[in-house]
């Protein structure tokens, strides 16, 4: 099994209960493509250090998740750029599987 | 006596912290103020941190965290 964590940035101008369905969307796609989602953190509004698509700001959402299957990531990837309201996303491999809850500093 | 005043530590082996790309409050530290990656030799930080610390920027740089570069005609 590995573990992996994606970060993608959210367009901020969307409403709330929008940013949730996009969140639940991208849960689901992992889902569906095989993966077992660990942990989801929404850290919020966050000024960007450069803009993106002439964003300045943006909702980061971070989630964690294992799979067997590594083509996940490339299918993520390729879903992530079909949606309109995700303007930038990385997916990073962890050499360990997450601790239940990560890091709390970065996601002030 | 040797010219060096004192020897330089790594941060991280000293305090054992992770280095992580989302943490990227502890990454500016390495930065230099156009966003460039200030070397070991300045840092103090050993090989295999400063390995670790070099993805981690060049990953947070991807994701926005930090930029690539700061604006130095502005200023």
């Amino acid at each position: 099994m590995r573990y992996y964590e994606n970060l993608f940035i959210v367009n901020p101008n969307i409403e709330h209960n929008r940013l949730t369905q996009v969140i639940d969307s991208a849960k689901g796609e992992i889902i569906r493509l095989g993966g077992q989602v660990l942990f989801v953190d929404d850290w919020g509004k966050k000024r960007l250090a450069y803009p993106i698509e002439k964003h300045r700001y943006g909702n980061y959402v971070l989630i964690q998740f294992e799979t067997e299957n590594h083509s996940v990531i490339r299918e993520l990837g390729n879903w992530m750029k079909l949606v309109a309201d995700i303007i930038a996303y990385q997916t990073i491999r962890l050499d360990q599987k997450p601790e239940v809850k990560p890091a709390e500093s970065a996601a002030e | 006596m040797p010219i060096l005043s004192r020897k330089k530590i790594c941060k991280f082996c000293e305090s054992g912290e992770a280095i992580d790309y989302k943490n990227y409050k502890v990454l500016r530290r390495f930065i230099t103020e156009q966003g460039k990656i200030i070397p070991s030799r300045i840092t103090g930080t050993c090989a295999k941190h400063q390995r670790e610390l070099t993805t981690a920027i060049k990953r947070a740089r991807n994701i926005a965290l930090i930029p690539y570069s700061f604006d130095v005609t502005q200023s």
